[in-house]
Parts: structure tokens; C-alpha cells; sequence
């Protein structure tokens, strides 16, 4: 699981000595900290230019040429409606699918974190009822002041049906 | 288990799949060929090994089945049983039953299968040596009743309700017999003549995809060769490029050569997934005759073109539509030996069978002298169904289409086509799956050809590369015909709101591929200006169309990526390729935009 940024000054010092299921990648949409199952991530890339395809929904950005395979990019921020003046953008997280992979744009990577099971709050049933939201599963303390929100990215962008048309069989 | 346990498990099952297809088409050999003495001798040592691995890795209940087979083989051997088509049928249903067990056992190696049943049977047919014929006669005269009424009833409910059908009465009178008979039959015998019998029908283990491929060693041995080559220009540029040496010519004559080999590999390699299309001939072949012996009908069925290769995960896929046709040719298409010398026509019906490769496309005809399609009674089912209101504008190919709508067929034919709830309209959806499509000719009273075709998928595919709106796509150049100056033509509007221009005495039809692609805003019509100066003509089902587009940008050799669920199955969208530049790009179907746009046509907002 390479985090391929050597531009980026990623703090690690957060890394406790904890097997892999409790590692969080944290990573910035806008203002908020975010934090996805570090198994879940595949890569980070520097964004590259998407291509477009039509009829799919806004937030599906387009198609990118990592190394030779073509993959899907989607922008995290318009799908989850975080409104921002923050102009970055500047990172894709690449997510593994069980057929392929998808990438999300976020802004910046803040680190990769341990989290106790103490230290994470499961939301209760009641927000299960959105679907949309059913990918944003808990928070997490950081320190003092900063909470994470703790997001499960298969859910969110990995079988999700994403064309605007879910039936656009043409007879 | 342990690991070296999997590993000969899983080694024998490959193997014993493939023995499998051999014995079968052997068994099927047997009933015609003159002198089957080396035949026997052959599947004797087939069945033997196969018992001997299967007890060796520990399938004890294989190695039972294959125990009591190879008895009755022993017997054929030496002439102390003859090969009747009891025989046969018994030999072919051990076949099926060792699949099914086999099949299972790749899933879940404890995967037990009650094969008690078939095992009696083939120890009956052993110790009926001496009174063979007796032994046959007797159950041959049990079932033939139940034989009559089934083939009776298999030919009343069938799916397209070609022939005149029958009086009431008989249908049900038959199917009383039926039903009488098997209570007092013995149960074992009446599923003999049943090509899917009960006990298989329960427990059908889902198919695991095989995931070895074999392989021609002499493909291995030329892949090798070119990489071979491929490895001795390396290591000459890299001498040069220690030498210091390198002059633009060498490099220029290094890079041609190694183009060469780049192709040659390439296509080798891609021919490594391909597999001839015999085998499945042979199943087919099997299918046939199973059907035509419960109807009682004369068939015989010719291949050609065994040797065309197909990609295997497509082989795997088109068997059970292919077997879906052949058996609607047997079952609809050909008529009984008595309506055949009515008709003029000899007892023996035909099938033929053919494959061949042109261009990028393999076709699989499937051809029979039988009735053929009877247009009349196609309309009045489709009306009847509530598929269609008339057959006014309907073509000819348009209604023979109609037996490819869902719903065509209300009735499931109990015995034959069921199973595995095939019917024409998933044919259609796996041929169209598989990006192919399917035509159907025929003549009333002489008989009908089904032609499947599908694009060999290779991964690399010509293309031109044309742009709409500031986005490149890709055409791919098997669909293209020309290109055009469209601003040299007058458009003129059809009655339904279509615009269409007149190519040299052709009238074809011109979509907006801006509009196509872009889902807002689909603009009526009415502005009969066509904005474009370039136009392409592509072509689908013998059909032209033309599309305004804004550029063209040259054509090139697409290498075609796999792409997600998710854009896959984008109608107009066939994937993604990355052109020259490194830019992905979508390669575009324009059949489905022209059909879109031609619906769109017809509703004016």
C-alpha cells in the first residue's frame, strides 16, 4: 500500500505500532478531516487530466490513464456536497473495487493514523436510514480539538451505481 | 487438506474435464462408424486411467461410477455386448452425470453426487450379457409409450407455435398416458430417454469457469522465438548505447525491427486465449442427437470450419445459445419423416453447422432443410402477446426479429428447452453481450439459417479518432464506410422529422453526434441546418448512417483497455482506448446513437 506523494510532507509520527485494520489514511476535504480504512486505499496520485464521458452523473469527473489502465475518477467533494473555497484538488485516492479500481479526488493529505477502538464513535442506526450517507459511518478523536470523519470508500464510490440513467438499455 | 492434496485435486479435475469430452465424443462416434474396434480399445483406456487418477488423488465416488463403466466397456471390447442405441444412450448419460459430478467437485471437493441410479443401470446392461436384445426389448416396449407421448407433447408446446396446432384432445390425452404410465413404470427407465433426467435437474452445481487454458505448444515455442529476437535487439542497443555509438540510422533500423517483432508478439499472444471451435461442435453434435432421438426424427448434422479459433471466455459463453438454436431446429424447424416425404423432401433432415473467420468477425451459421419460418403465424403470436399492434411496416428481417422479444413465448416447453430457462431472448442478450448480433434468413418450406456473429475480441483495434464538442472519441474502422463533406449536401426532412441527405443515389439518415453524446437539451429537429462540415458514414446490419461531427484527427492503432462496470455498459459505449498522445479516449458505438436519434426524431418536443 504505497502512498506515492514524495512532495508531499506526510506526518507520520502518528503511526502506533497497531496492525493494519485500525490504520486510518487522513486526508482533507475542504476544511474537514476525513479518515478512510488505510486497506481500502491503494494509492495516491497527483490529479491528471480526466477525460470526460457522458451521461454519468455531475460528480463523476472522468477518465484518467494511470500507467497504462484507464480509471475512473469522481470528485469526493461534489458527491458529498462539501461546499468550499478551498481550490486544491490537487490528489486522487485510488481505490480498489473487487473488478477494478477508482479514484477520488481530495485535496491534501494530512497523515496515516492509529485509532483505538476507543477512540472511535460508530454512528448509531439512526443515520443508517440515508443511504447516502451510510458510507460516513463514525468519527474518530484526533486530539483536543479536531474530530475525523470516518468514511468506508468502497461503499462510497466503489458499487455504487454511478450513470445518471440507471436503465439506459437502448432496444 | 494439504497443499500438494489441492494441487493434484485440482490437476486431475482439469484433466479429467477435458478426457471427459473426448470419451463423449467418441460414444457419439460409435453408433456410425463402421469398424469401432480401435474406438473401443481407445475409450477402454480413457475410462481406465480415469478411474485409476481419480482413485489415486481420492475421489472414491468418481472412481465408482468410472469402475462400473469401464465393465460395460470391457464387454463392448470383447464383442460380448453389442452397441446398440441403448447402449450409447447409457454411455452418453454417464457422460453427463461424471460432468455434473465433476463440475461440483470443482467447487467444493467434498462434493458428494448420488450416482447409485446410473450405476444400476450400467450394471443392469452388464449382466444382461447373453440376453441382451430381451433385456433391451423390455424396456425399450415399457417406455415406448411414454416415448410417443413425449415426443407428442414436446411438438405441441413449443415456443414459437409454428405448426398447426393440435387438437385439444390429443394433447391431453397423451399427457393422461403420461402420466398413467409413469406411476406404474419403473421410475429409473423412464428417465432414461430424458436428456436432462430428475435427479440432474436438482442439483446443478453453478459452473465454475475452467481457469486453465491448453495451450498449442508450437504458439509457445514462435511466442518464445520473437521474444527471443526481441531480447537480442535489446542487448545490440545496449551495446551501442555502452559504446557510445549510436548513429540514427541503427537506431532508426533497431526500432524498425523490433516493430516487427512487437506485432509478431502481439499477435501470438493474443492467440493464446484461442481456442478451435471443435469441442464445442462435439457438444453440439451430442445435443442434436439427444433431441432428434426423443422426437423420433432422422438428423443429421454437419460441421465445418472446426478449426476456427474463438477467444475461450466467449466459447464459454456462446454455447448455451448455440445450443438453444440447434435444438429450435430440431424440435420447430424440421418436421417429422412423414411430413418430410409430403413434402418432396428425403427422410433424413440435415443441420449444418459452420464457423467462419472474416476480417474480425467469426460467424456461426447454424443451417437446416427443415420448414422454415413461418411469417404469418410469427405475426399473429407477436399481436397475440401484446408485443406489437400491427406488422404494417415491418421487413421482412424486422419479423423474424420478433421471436427474439421477451414474451414472445409464454409457454416453457417442459421437457426439451428447459433446464436452464434459455430461451431466444437471452440469446439475443448473450450474443449482444458479447458485442455480436444475430440474423436469421429463411424460406418457408425449405428451411432457415441463424447466423451469429461476433467480433474476435482482440485488444488492439483500428480506429479514427474524431472529435465532437472539444472530446476525442474513437470510431472503430470495421464500422466506418467514408467520410464526407457534408456542407456539399442538402438535407432534406422525412415524414417522421428525420433529416436525411441523398449519397449518390443512397438515402441516409444524419445524426448530431454533439446532441447524441450531450444529455441536455436534446434539440427538436426543427433547425433542418446541418452545422458541420464533416460527416461519417457508418454502417451496421447492412444499414448506413451519418453523423455530424467536428473533426477528424487521423486514424491509428487503438490499444482498447478494460474499463469499469460502471462505464461498460454506457449504451454507445463499446470502452476506453488510449490514443498517440496518451490521452484515454471513449470508443463509440454509433449503432445505438443512430437508433436513439432516430426515436428522438419521432417525438418532437
Amino acid at each position: 500500500m504505497a502512498i506515492q506523494s514524495p512532495e508531499q510532507n506526510l506526518n507520520t509520527s502518528h503511526i502506533v505500532n497497531g496492525d493494519e485494520n485500525n490504520q486510518y489514511l487522513l486526508f482533507f476535504l475542504g476544511e474537514e478531516l476525513y479518515g478512510a480504512p488505510l486497506l481500502q486505499v491503494k494509492e495516491i496520485v497527483k490529479i491528471l487530466p480526466t477525460k470526460k464521458v457522458p451521461f454519468m452523473k455531475p460528480y463523476f469527473k472522468g477518465l484518467i490513464n494511470l500507467r497504462g489502465q484507464v480509471v475512473s475518477v469522481i470528485d469526493l467533494r461534489m458527491k458529498l456536497s462539501i461546499n468550499t473555497k478551498n481550490q486544491n484538488q490537487g490528489l486522487v485516492m485510488i481505490v480498489e473495487t473487487n473488478e477494478s479500481s477508482i479514484g477520488a479526488i481530495i485535496d491534501d493529505l494530512h497523515s496515516v493514523h492509529h485509532f483505538d477502538k476507543s477512540e472511535i464513535n460508530i454512528n448509531s442506526n439512526a443515520n443508517k436510514q440515508d443511504k447516502n450517507t451510510e458510507y460516513l459511518y463514525g468519527v474518530a478523536r484526533l486530539d483536543e480539538n479536531r474530530l475525523v470523519n470516518l468514511i468506508d470508500m468502497s461503499a462510497c464510490i466503489g458499487n455504487e451505481d454511478l450513470k445518471l440513467m440507471s436503465e439506459m438499455k437502448v432496444s | 487438506m494439504e497443499d500438494f492434496e489441492i494441487e493434484i485435486k485440482k490437476s486431475f479435475l482439469d484433466e479429467a474435464t477435458s478426457l471427459l469430452e473426448d470419451t463423449e465424443s467418441a460414444f457419439i462416434s460409435l453408433e456410425t462408424i463402421d469398424d469401432p474396434t480401435d474406438h473401443i480399445n481407445n475409450i477402454f483406456r480413457l475410462a481406465h486411467s480415469f478411474k485409476g487418477s481419480a482413485k489415486a488423488v481420492g475421489f472414491e465416488g468418481l472412481a465408482h461410477l468410472a469402475h462400473y463403466m469401464e465393465d460395460v466397456l470391457t464387454l463392448l471390447k470383447s464383442n460380448r455386448l453389442k452397441i446398440t442405441p441403448y447402449v450409447t444412450t447409457l454411455l452418453l448419460k454417464t457422460v453427463d452425470v461424471l460432468r455434473i459430478y465433476l463440475s461440483g467437485l470443482k467447487s467444493d471437493f467434498n462434493f458428494a453426487y448420488d450416482t447409485s441410479e446410473i450405476c444400476h443401470e450400467l450394471m443392469a446392461i452388464k449382466n444382461s450379457e447373453g440376453h441382451q436384445q430381451e433385456f433391451e426389448n423390455k424396456i425399450n416396449g415399457v417406455t415406448e409409450n411414454i416415448k410417443q407421448s413425449l415426443a407428442n407433447s414436446t411438438s405441441d408446446n413449443n415456443d414459437s407455435n409454428l405448426e398447426e396446432p393440435d387438437d385439444e384432445n390429443t394433447e391431453s390425452n397423451s399427457s393422461n398416458a403420461f402420466v398413467n404410465l409413469t406411476d406404474h413404470t419403473n421410475k429409473k427407465t423412464s428417465e432414461l430417454f430424458n436428456p436432462k433426467t430428475q435427479s440432474t435437474e436438482k442439483i446443478v452445481p453453478k459452473n465454475v469457469e475452467d481457469e486453465n487454458i491448453r495451450v498449442a505448444v508450437k504458439k509457445l515455442d514462435t511466442l518464445l522465438n520473437f521474444v527471443g529476437e526481441m531480447v537480442v535487439q535489446k542487448s545490440i542497443l545496449d551495446q551501442n548505447i555502452k559504446d557510445g555509438n549510436i548513429q540514427v540510422s541503427d537506431l532508426v533500423n533497431i526500432f524498425s525491427y523490433m516493430s516487427k517483432l512487437v506485432t509478431e508478439v502481439q499477435t501470438v499472444s493474443m492467440s493464446l486465449r484461442m481456442v478451435p471451435i471443435k469441442p464445442l461442435f462435439q457438444r453440439l453434435k451430442r445435443t442434436l442427437r439427444d433431441v432428434a432421438q426423443i422426437q423420433q426424427k432422422d438428423v443429421e448434422l454437419m460441421t465445418q470450419g472446426d478449426d476456427v479459433e474463438l477467444d475461450k471466455l466467449i466459447l464459454d459463453r456462446i454455447i448455451d445459445p448455440l445450443t438453444h438454436i440447434i435444438r429450435n431446429a430440431v424440435d420447430h424447424g424440421i418436421e417429422n419423416e412423414a411430413d418430410r416425404l409430403i413434402a418432396g423432401k428425403t427422410e433424413k433432415a440435415t443441420v449444418w453447422l459452420e464457423a467462419v473467420q472474416e476480417d474480425n468477425i467469426v460467424k456461426i451459421i447454424v443451417k437446416d432443410n427443415g420448414r422454415g419460418l413461418n411469417k404469418k403465424k410469427i405475426i399473429e403470436k407477436a399481436i397475440q402477446n401484446g408485443l406489437i399492434n400491427s406488422a404494417d411496416n415491418l421487413s421482412e428481417n424486422e419479423i423474424y426479429k420478433l421471436i427474439f422479444k421477451p414474451g414472445f413465448s409464454t409457454k416453457e416447453v417442459v421437457t426439451d428447452i428447459s433446464g436452464r430457462g434459455v430461451g431466444m431472448d437471452v440469446v439475443l442478450q448473450t450474443v449482444q453481450e458479447l458485442k455480436g448480433s444475430v440474423e436469421i434468413q429463411s424460406i418457408e418450406g425449405k428451411g432457415s439459417v441463424f447466423t451469429i456473429n461476433i467480433p474476435l475480441s482482440h485488444a488492439i483495434l483500428g480506429g479514427i479518432i474524431i472529435s465532437v464538442d472539444d472530446t476525442k472519441y474513437i470510431v472503430p474502422l470495421p464500422h466506418l464506410v467514408e467520410t464526407i463533406r457534408l456542407n456539399r449536401f442538402n438535407p432534406h426532412s422525412t415524414k417522421n422529422g428525420e433529416r436525411v441527405i441523398n449519397l449518390r443515389g443512397e438515402i441516409i439518415p444524419v445524426f448530431n453526434l454533439s446532441d447524441a453524446l450531450n444529455m441536455k437539451g436534446f434539440r427538436s429537429q426543427k433547425n433542418n441546418r446541418i452545422q458541420s462540415e464533416q460527416g461519417i458514414i457508418v454502417h451496421f446490419d447492412n444499414q448506413k448512417s451519418c453523423f455530424e461531427i467536428d473533426a477528424i484527427h487521423g486514424q491509428q492503432e487503438i490499444v482498447i483497455k478494460k474499463i469499469g462496470k460502471e462505464i461498460g455498459s454506457l449504451p454507445g459505449i463499446i470502452g476506453a482506448g488510449i490514443i498517440g498522445s496518451g490521452e484515454v479516449s471513449l470508443i463509440l458505438n454509433l449503432k445505438d446513437f443512430s437508433l436513439k436519434g432516430a426515436r428522438y426524431g419521432n417525438s418532437v418536443a
